[in-house]
This record gives structure tokens, C-alpha cells and sequence, in this order.
């Protein structure tokens, strides 16, 4: 896997002035290659690290006008120093993030077979920094449902609507790859409604997961999307359930964050976020407050700085990142 | 105040219908809504009925493809621009694009599944109107 960050670099030396920065290069008619990259810097009362967080590669393709395929392998943390104690540590394994087939019947019906982006919240459906407006992520993206389904997925608009879109996805077996989940499950089911206004969605969504040591959880939630070229308004909120067998019983957690991103030029916004969040297991509650400022002197380039004001002092940290996509 | 409402409205008739959008005379399309072709050209619907649509473009410098994107798309450039860099992480690419009308209108007549836009004048029996704009 080590060997695939060269390919990072290839459709740079392929590319023969056709390329445009951030769509891809296409090597073949069935084969489109792209890539991103980001790298972090946090800074607070004890934390001061620097961070080249995603290195990813993704190829993509119509095989017929209706089958399709996506991969892509990633290497998260791929190396990070702790200027505060002066270490330093290396993850250069790529694990497969996405692998899919994609097979269009109707618009009514496509089914997408592999390991694919859990539907549902919709931050996470585009969770890679460069096309956030923040560096920073909410707890619910991390803590309340897998982020990736290695299974099957069926999705399309219901018949006799154009607004009303569903989607219903089932996983029967282990994780594709285990190297790239934020939990380790072997079972999982869920499903997402969609209404589709002209600036506006929104979707509710659920599931049922049990990880691989037989805890189960259930999780709903909820998204309100409104977005315009220059504003872009997201509110999300979710709980979940899950039973502890042997050590707590059942507990929750909830969390809901509501953020708005400001265009104030072609290449200058502003993004602020609130959110909260409660974990009954550990018995947590946090409220976070994110103001940012993101320069992009091209779309696919991101510079981000922000100051995430956490409720507990200690956990404030400002972060700057830059982040590019290929 | 009365002439200049008439003359906005003579201005707004002579406006419409100037670019149409065309299918294959053969093809079972006969007209489609303003919705339907702004989702078939950004790729969040693939069919009609089941008929699977291929979308096709005109360069980007053109004058009837920014007039398409405004009136038909309702979006400006860069926002489309911005749409395609994240379709692109999502593994959908952007529809073909012909280099001229002519070439649209040839690709279009030759092609059941395909939809295109050019210049009203421009229309032969090879192909059939399904929207104007």
C-alpha cells in the first residue's frame, strides 16, 4: 500500500494542459484519477502539534452508461509531530476508504454494492477537508454512527416524486478493510428520506449497528440543509442508543450542532458553528463554539484558520490547516 | 409607465424561446420540464422514464452554454465549477462536451438517449425541440 503515494503524483506528469486542479485527471475513458491532501496545525494550553492528516488517492469510472465504480485508499495521520514533547509518529499504511460498483436501473433505483459513505448525516457525505468550511469536526460525524458501510445500498427517488428522494442500506459482514472505520461493525442497517426544495433540504435518517463484540446501538437524526453561492446553512441533530450488556446498561448520546458559512468574496469566507453534545456513558456534556476564516485561491485549495472555544477551557485549541484537492 | 410595462413585456416575449433544448427526432421525449433538464445537465437524475440520458455540452467559452447555465441551471460559473470539484469527489464526472453547436445537433440526431442545447435557428428536422429558453 506504501507504494501508492506516487500514484498521488501521476496525473501531474501525465497531464498535458488539459487538467483543471481539482477535477480529476482522466487517464482513460473508464478511469478518472484524483487525490487530496491536508495538513493540520492545533495549538493549546497543551496541545501544540502538527499533523499532515489525509493522504488519499481515488480512481473512478463508467464501465457501461449505467455500472460505475469508485476507490479510494487513504492514509489518515499519515505523520504527526508533537512539538510539545518533541516526538514524532508515522502512519504510512493506506487502507481502502471506498470501494464500490454503482448500478443506475432507473432514477427510482440504483444500487451500490461495496464499502461506500454511510448515507444519512450530510456532513458526512462530503467529510474531507478541503470541501469543508471548517477544519474542525462535529461530534456527531464521529460519534454517533459507522461513517462507512461495507455492504449494499439501495437509493433513488420514490415513484411518482421528483423531491422525494430514499435510501436503505444493509451490512451483513466484517468491514471491507478494518483499517478505516471510526467502528469496528459487522451488522448494520439503516435508511434515509430526502425532500429536495429548491435551496433547500431536508432529510431525516436512522439505523442499527452492533460492532464485532456484540454491543448494538440504534441512532436517528435529523439534517436541515440551505445552501446558496454565497451562504451555506447546515443544522444536524442526532441521538443515539446502546446497549452495555455486561457494564452500564443502556445509555445515549446526543449531539447537535447548527453551522452557517458566509461567502465575503470570490476567494474570502467565514464560517461559525455551535454545537453540543452529551455522552451519558461518560457522563460528558460539551458546548462548542467554532469561528473560522477560510481563504481559497482556487476552489480545490483550502486555508483555514479557526478558534474552537470549548465550555471547558482546557480544551480550547485554535487550528489552522491547508488542504488541496486533485 | 403604462409603454414602458408593454415595452418590458415585448422585450421579455422576444427574449424567450431563442435556444432550444433538443433531443433525436426518434427519441420518445416530446418536452420536458425546466427541473428535469437542470437535473439531467448536473447529474442527480440519469433516466427518462427508462430511457437512460446522456447530457451533452457546449464548450465552456460559449455564449449559448452561459446563456444555458443562467436561464436553464440558474447558476453562475464558478458555483457550477464548485459543483463539478465536488461531484468529482463523489465519482460523477460532467456531462460531454461538443466543441459547436453543429456538433451538438449532429451528435444529438445520431445518438436516441442524448440531450443538447443550441441556438433555435439552428434546428433541423434531425432533432426536436423539448424545452426553450
Amino acid at each position: 500500500m506504501k507504494r501508492l503515494l506516487p500514484l498521488l503524483f501521476l496525473p501531474f506528469f501525465l497531464c498535458a494542459g488539459e487538467y483543471r486542479l481539482g477535477n480529476g485527471y482522466e487517464l482513460l475513458d473508464q478511469l478518472t484519477v484524483g487525490g487530496y491532501i491536508s495538513a493540520e496545525y492545533k495549538r493549546g494550553d497543551e496541545l501544540n502539534e502538527l499533523e499532515i492528516d489525509d493522504i488519499a488517492v481515488l480512481g473512478y469510472g463508467n464501465l457501461t452508461h449505467s455500472l460505475s465504480y469508485l476507490v479510494e485508499f487513504e492514509a489518515a495521520k499519515y505523520h504527526s509531530w508533537d512539538l510539545e514533547e518533541d516526538t514524532q509518529e508515522s502512519n504510512p499504511d493506506f487502507f481502502t476508504e471506498r470501494a464500490y460498483l454503482n448500478y443506475k436501473l432507473s432514477n427510482q433505483l440504483q444500487v451500490t454494492a461495496g464499502k461506500f459513505i454511510t448515507p444519512g448525516s450530510y456532513w458526512n457525505q462530503v467529510p474531507i477537508n478541503v470541501l469543508r468550511d471548517t477544519t474542525s469536526k462535529p461530534r456527531l460525524s464521529q460519534n454517533i454512527f459507522p461513517r462507512l458501510v461495507s455492504g449494499l445500498d439501495v437509493e433513488g427517488y420514490l415513484p411518482g416524486s421528483d423531491t422525494l428522494k430514499y435510501a436503505l442500506f444493509v451490512q451483513k459482514n466484517e468491514d471491507i478493510d478494518h483499517g478505516y472505520n471510526n467502528f469496528y461493525c459487522d451488522d448494520h442497517v439503516g435508511a434515509a428520506v430526502t425532500k429536495e426544495f429548491d435551496e433547500l433540504e431536508a432529510r431525516v435518517w436512522g439505523g442499527r449497528f452492533e460492532l464485532e463484540d456484540g454491543t448494538a446501538s440504534g441512532y436517528a437524526g435529523a439534517t436541515l440543509r440551505y445552501e446558496t453561492p454565497e451562504l451555506r446553512i447546515l443544522a444536524e441533530a442526532a441521538q443515539s442508543r446502546t446497549d452495555y450488556p455486561t457494564i452500564q446498561g443502556e445509555k445515549s448520546k446526543e449531539s447537535v450542532f447548527l453551522q452557517g458559512a458566509k461567502k465575503l468574496a470570490r476567494n474570502h469566507s467565514i464560517a461559525g458553528r455551535y454545537e453540543y453534545y452529551r455522552d451519558e456513558s461518560l457522563d460528558l456534556k460539551e458546548n462548542l463554539y467554532i469561528l473560522g476564516y477560510n481563504y481559497r485561491p482556487l476552489f480545490p485549495v483550502s486555508l483555514k484558520a479557526e478558534y474552537l472555544l470549548h465550555d471547558d477551557s482546557a480544551n480550547s485549541m485554535a487550528l489552522f490547516s491547508f488542504s488541496i484537492l486533485f | 409607465m403604462r409603454q414602458l410595462i408593454l415595452l418590458l413585456l415585448l422585450l421579455s416575449l422576444t427574449r424567450a424561446g431563442e435556444y432550444a433544448v433538443i433531443t433525436s427526432a426518434k427519441s420518445p421525449i416530446d418536452s420536458l420540464g425546466v427541473r428535469f433538464v437542470k437535473d439531467i445537465f448536473l447529474k442527480k437524475r440519469t433516466f427518462y422514464r427508462d430511457l437512460d440520458v446522456i447530457p451533452v455540452n457546449l464548450g465552456a467559452t460559449s455564449p449559448v452554454r452561459l446563456a444555458f447555465e443562467k436561464e436553464v441551471l440558474g447558476m453562475e460559473r464558478d458555483y457550477i465549477n464548485e459543483y463539478w470539484i465536488v461531484s468529482h469527489y463523489k465519482g460523477i464526472k460532467p456531462p460531454l462536451v461538443q466543441r459547436s453547436e453543429m456538433g451538438i445537433r449532429a451528435f444529438v440526431a445520431n445518438q436516441l438517449n442524448a440531450i443538447g442545447y443550441l441556438r433555435k435557428e439552428l434546428v433541423d428536422d434531425s432533432v426536436k425541440v423539448i424545452y426553450e429558453f
